[in-house]
């Protein structure tokens, strides 16, 4: 299936579904996002709604059940399994926990993609891994091992290996998860610098809704709402913070009175 | 009441308390904020006994926390609910084996129909349908998880509960509902809680105290409209650092 290809999306999701095992209701069902190039846009939404599974769907470590997923205008469907994997080194991803190799020093957790992945030889990829160590200011920890990284710490790596590669597109699942507000906010100015820097496209889920409002007012981004297996409200953060949607209106203001449950659903 | 009289705790040659006082008086609720690895969690260890200060005394409920003591420690434990940053549950069985675990490892007689009783309270304490029970944890939310471990604390009945950053991760219609409960066992039950966290908004909310650490010392000690004027400069940035005008 092909679409009319618009040169500045380079990330789709076109009316996609997925489910895990049985479920009598799918936890996204028909969602459509896009992501234009060098542009920053927030996702945001209660908890258990899909945020992650949503980036999983876009990274391609998950297959919708219906619809399709567009990289630079190929839907990930067609390509062969060689082209997809060449395909989806344009993207890179970073986890909510850090996700690093706790067996691997600073310095082996950026090789190890770099070796894996290019054809630069060992000089290079030392080269490669000093730029970028400085680049989120961890020169100088190579040597250590990520748990005796503070968790700020680990988070700047985890950006550092998600930047080594060069993508053209980052997703971040929740950056600032368990970190205090001034460590957040050096974390959300290093992923600034780096979408400004290289223009990268970037996608941001988010639990911290202050944080959000703050940050895509500073930089005149998007927020995307989800809930209910769909995006229900894309807009500034004071044009979701007008809304009359009775969910957005009480997830904006953390009432308890509403239709969403206080206890996270049973 | 909770006090530690002049506690230091260095890790290598990272000193992270260094000489620190700190009393919490029987009903209060007192957030212990600070920014990432000020030794919060250190603190809440200390108070349960599963870290031994390098100087300094510790005293939880008119007894020292003394690991050589295992019957005093073993009294500290009973009378202390810490509940983890993550639920931290037992995969492999029900809820209401969950909940009931304490119960059945603390007191080998108690009856059956007493332990039920006991766990559907707790369950309907902290906001959650009986009809839970018999559902597995991976199949609940993770503000449900929360809560079901909340009511495996409360299950043996602590005198102290201990919340170690009890609302991250969590959106903000959990974390008000959270911060319910929390205001809600601390005076329906009458217990002294301390909340360890990052989320200075849920401290100016509900907390009768607040304590900021900063470089191993107490540099705020005061109430949520005491910490809004305050001129300690970490306090100042606490705020700034999560402040949004709409």
């Amino acid at each position: 299936m092909s679409f009319d290809v618009n040169e500045n999306e380079v990330l789709k999701a076109d009316k996609i579904s997925f489910s895990f095992g049985d479920a009598a209701r799918p936890l996204l069902d028909g969602l459509s996002l896009t992501l234009n190039r060098s542009e920053v846009l927030f996702l945001i939404g209660p908890s258990e709604m899909g945020k992650t599974t949503l980036l999983k769907l876009l990274t391609g470590l998950y297959r919708p059940s219906k619809g399709e997923i567009f990289l630079q205008g190929a839907s990930l469907e067609t390509l062969s399994k060689a082209e997809k994997k060449i395909a989806l080194r344009k993207i890179s991803m970073t986890f909510q926990r850090s996700g690093l190799f706790d067996s691997k020093t600073v310095a082996e957790n950026l090789l190890f993609p770099l070796q894996e992945l290019t054809h630069l030889n060992r000089k290079e990829c030392d080269l490669l891994v000093q730029k970028v160590l400085n680049q989120v200011d961890l020169t100088g920890t190579e040597l250590r091992y990520p748990f005796e990284l503070s968790g700020g710490m680990q988070k700047r790596l985890g950006i550092a290996r998600a930047i080594v590669l060069n993508p053209e597109i980052i997703l971040y699942d929740d950056p600032t998860a368990g970190l205090d507000p001034m460590t957040s906010n050096h974390i959300l100015e290093l992923i600034l610098n780096v979408q400004k820097e290289k223009r990268t496209a970037t996608l941001i889920a988010t639990s911290d809704l202050d944080l959000a409002l703050r940050v895509s007012a500073q930089v005149s981004s998007k927020i995307c709402f989800l809930y209910g297996g769909k995006i229900v409200q894309e807009g500034s953060g004071e044009e979701l913070f007008q809304s009359k949607d009775p969910v957005i209106y009480q997830f904006f203001r953390g009432l308890l009175d509403g239709p969403l449950n206080p206890g996270g659903g049973q | 009441m909770i006090s530690l009289h002049n506690v230091s705790k260095s890790f290598g040659v990272r000193k992270v308390l260094d000489d620190m006082s700190i009393t919490i008086r029987e009903g209060e609720c007192v957030f212990v904020l600070g920014k990432s690895g000020v030794g919060k969690s250190v603190l809440l260890k200390l108070i349960v006994g599963l870290l031994v200060p390098d100087h300094g005394t510790v005293n939880v409920g008119g007894k020292k926390v003394d690991p050589e003591d295992r019957n005093g420690l073993s009294f500290i434990r009973r009378s202390c609910g810490l509940v983890f940053q993550f639920p931290a549950l037992l995969d492999s069985v029900t809820v209401f084996e969950n909940v009931s675990f304490g119960l059945r490892t603390r007191d080998l007689s108690l009856p059956e129909a007493d332990i039920e009783q006991i766990v559907k309270d707790k369950i309907k304490l902290v906001g959650l349908s009986e009809k839970i029970l018999d559902r597995y944890p991976g199949v609940l939310s993770f503000g449900a998880q929360k809560r079901v471990s909340i009511a495996r604390t409360l299950a043996v009945e602590p005198n102290f509960l201990l919340f170690d950053e009890p609302t991250t991760g969590m959106d903000p219609i959990a974390t008000t509902g959270l911060n319910q409960l929390i205001q809600k066992l601390t005076s329906e039950l009458k217990v002294t809680t301390v909340v360890v966290s990052h989320d200075i908004k849920s401290a100016l909310k509900i907390a009768s105290r607040i304590i900021l650490l900063d470089e191993g010392k107490v540099v705020f000690d005061g109430t949520p409209p005491e910490f809004r004027i305050s001129k300690v400069k970490l306090a100042q940035e606490f705020q700034m650092g999560s402040q949004y005008d709409h």
